[in-house]
């Protein structure tokens, strides 16, 4: 029965109101719109009538007309996400904090990847807003220009007037990694620094360079490489490492971009026969869930990015809803999560990374881990 | 308003706001003026009126478990590439399994107009009011089309290699009871058993069940179960896992308690997440397409929305059995795990 009448409401196009909800239980639409709505004065309903009414309503898929609603109110409880993308742990531990936010308050959102596709980005916000979204959260995104709905940026880092950034406190990020290398004994710090593509590869850079000299420490540009690219896999690092351990500059550590990429060097670095922390202490930055059950686990700068989700959705819906005064930025303070993959540099002075040909044999049976990464 | 304001017809802007093909003639100059001004006068063609007229949304909802891990993620990350290109647009709800979210997620989702749904690890009751696609779903419902792994293909990849490889005494990780894989994969590991000649050892299996049902859900979830499996000190030289979470985690208990894989113990996954080939050995598994499960279940839910396509109950995907690291010959001199088990677990 179901079926025929979901055919006939496709087919006449026509929905079912609550009127005809009304007519089938032969009571006035008040009493039904009361109990349908769970407004005060349904109290008086009795349990009985109130269960028949929902029968009916659910009988005759009947669906409260939330666009009529919406158009009289002009409001749409919804808010679009621009993420750069959501398959990653990055983009999808974000969401999946904003999600929690959002559906406790009953707003739902719409998601748009753009995957660094300029021209996808730039028809997105027009997009968004002709779906009637009331603001925006942007992840990893550099916006071009100032969006018109209130919107909320985590790592986004160009400032607009009205956009609410979610930002790490870089310079702390940088201090507390490097000094933990730095009590360590390490002198010779690699450093990854991020694409171009990521909004927050500039920020984080600016801050190792400001931090690094106030500890003590020289940056060896021969140390220094630059990341390409934008692949959500430890291949993101894993030829940069290589480049790196090419270069036959010693170094006792690498501070990576963020975790995927200390990964990859992991694997680059072991497959070269180094053993990690005894040659090279490596770490990343982000703590993605599987920054723990890497072999071994690593030491990482931890991004809260369940709670950095949480906070853009609440940010938002308070301008939304007018609720709380503008802050043009949130500052979080990331903290460092102690793990295996550092360990105090060796004492019989700094190692020679040697090049892969020479490795131990270790390198003979990781053949197929180098495919996988390359595949 | 916006064409009052650039001294153009109503009919110019509208084609180059929607970017119909009639856009096509005008300028881009021109083009440029007009998204200018629609955005100074926060010009928003009415979403709403439009779709109370034409009944349509163009919108679907997403109902997962869980959006913060590789395997929600992916597939969402599969839906959203194939909506997008059919400017068709999604909401996502997530339940992380908690009773009654299912239920009220998905009527809210309905009121909003949403044409279809696409659930994903989640079991339905009963058919929904709207064209639905489950993804892991696992339960027949009328009017809904299940995409699933071919569990058997899958298991009878997995089995055969390691029955290959030498091995007969297998443990194995069944699934929470809450994921709506276990069971069928559960039938197909006992069905195949049989047919490749491996007895399943009931003091060899360990159930991934805890209160919150989260033991395949990290690698962290499903330690104590890879310890409970090495305390009952019985020898097996290889391990089934449930999906590669329970398989890293195990992976991880053996080489805390001294137990080397694959040359003591051979590991299997299931899944392919991305963390499962930089796993330490890297990990054999066997893989679910995910990004392309996500995609196929958006082209059959527009299909049947559309009215392109009618209903299939079920689509099957071939898994394909991914050989790296962690698999190797069973040594008849192999120490087992009985050998090593039996001294206290130094794990942390």
């Amino acid at each position: 029965m179901k079926r025929a009448q979901r055919k006939l409401k496709r087919s006449d196009n026509r929905p079912i109101t609550l009127r005809a909800v009304a007519e089938s239980v032969k009571l006035t639409a008040s009493t039904v719109s009361h109990v349908l709505n769970d407004s005060p004065a349904a109290r008086s309903v009795p349990e009985e009538t109130k269960r028949r009414i929902f029968k009916a309503a659910r009988e005759l898929n009947y669906h409260p007309n939330f666009f009529a609603r919406s158009l009289k109110v002009r409001r749409s409880y919804t808010v679009g996400i621009i993420a750069e993308e959501i398959g990653d742990a990055y983009g999808s531990l974000l969401i999946s904090g904003i999600e929690r936010y959002l559906r406790a308050h009953n707003f739902f959102f719409l998601t748009v990847a753009h995957r660094h596709d300029p021209k996808l980005l730039a028809t997105y916000e027009h997009m968004l807003r002709q779906r009637g979204v009331e603001g925006f959260i942007a992840l990893d995104t550099i916006l071009d220009e100032e969006p018109i709905l209130p919107s909320v940026a985590i790592a986004g880092h160009r400032r607009f007037k009205g956009v609410t950034n979610i930002v790490l406190d870089h310079r702390h990020a940088a201090s507390v990694a490097l000094k933990h290398l730095i009590d360590l004994g390490h002198e010779r710090i690699a450093f990854m620094k991020g694409s171009p593509l990521s909004a927050d590869s500039q920020d984080r850079w600016t801050a190792i360079c400001e931090v690094a000299p106030q500890l003590g420490l020289c940056i060896r540009p021969e140390l220094v490489v630059k990341l390409q690219g934008v692949d959500p896999t430890p291949n993101l690092g894993y030829p940069f490492a290589k480049e790196l351990l090419a270069r036959k500059e010693p170094f006792t550590a690498l501070f990576a971009y963020n975790d995927i990429s200390a990964i990859g060097s992991i694997c680059a670095f072991q497959e070269a026969g180094l053993c990690v922390p005894r040659d090279i202490s490596v770490v990343g930055f982000d703590d993605i869930q599987n920054a723990a059950y890497i072999n071994p686990p690593l030491t990482t700068v931890r991004q809260p990015l369940i709670e950095m989700g949480e906070l853009a959705a609440r940010t938002l819906l308070d301008t939304i809803e007018n609720r709380a005064r503008y802050v043009p930025e949130i500052i979080i303070r990331p903290e460092l999560v102690v793990r295996r993959s550092t360990g105090p540099v060796a004492t019989r002075g700094v190692c020679v990374a040697l090049p892969p040909a020479e490795a131990d044999p270790r390198g003979t049976g990781d053949g197929a881990t180098n495919r996988d990464l390359q595949s | 308003m916006v064409a009052n304001k650039v001294g153009l017809t109503p009919g110019t802007v509208s084609a180059v706001l929607n970017d119909t093909p009639a856009c096509r003639s005008v300028p881009g100059q021109t083009k440029q003026r007009i998204l200018t001004a629609a955005r100074e006068l926060n010009y928003k063609p009415d979403f709403w009126a439009r779709a109370l007229r034409l009944r349509r949304t163009h919108t679907i909802g997403v109902i997962a478990a869980e959006i913060g891990d590789p395997y929600g993620s992916v597939i969402i990350s599969g839906i959203e590439r194939h909506l997008r290109q059919k400017e068709f647009s999604f909401l996502t709800t997530i339940h992380r399994h908690e009773a009654g979210l299912l239920q009220s997620q998905s009527r809210l989702l309905v009121e909003r107009g949403v044409e279809g749904l696409i659930t994903i690890d989640t079991s339905i009751d009963e058919p929904l009011p709207v064209p639905t696609v489950a993804i892991a779903g696992h339960r027949s419902v009328e009017g809904v089309t299940n995409i699933s792994i071919n569990h058997r293909a899958a298991v009878f990849s997995a089995l055969r290699h390691l029955a290959d490889l030498g091995h007969r005494e297998i443990a194995f990780m069944k699934g929470p009871d809450t994921s709506s894989d276990s069971r069928d994969r559960w039938n197909s590991i006992v069905q195949v058993a049989s047919e490749v000649g491996i007895c399943i050892q009931p003091e060899l299996v360990v159930d991934l069940n805890d209160p919150e049902g989260n033991a395949a859900r990290t690698p962290e979830h499903g330690y104590p179960f890879a310890q409970e499996l090495l305390r009952r000190n019985r020898r097996f030289t290889a391990l089934f896992a449930y999906n590669d979470n329970s398989a890293i985690a195990a992976m991880r208990v053996f080489q805390d308690a001294g137990l080397r894989v694959p040359e003591d113990i051979s590991v299997v996954g299931f899944d392919d997440i991305q963390p499962a080939s930089y796993a330490r050995p890297a990990l054999t598994t066997v893989r679910q397409p995910l990004q392309q499960m996500g995609e196929m279940a958006a082209r059959s839910v527009l299909e049947r929305i559309e009215g392109d396509a009618g209903y299939v109950p079920e689509i099957a995907i071939e898994p394909q059995l991914i050989v790296r690291k962690s698999t190797a010959h069973a040594h008849a001199f192999a120490p087992g795990v009985a050998f090593i088990a039996a001294r206290p677990h130094a794990g942390d």
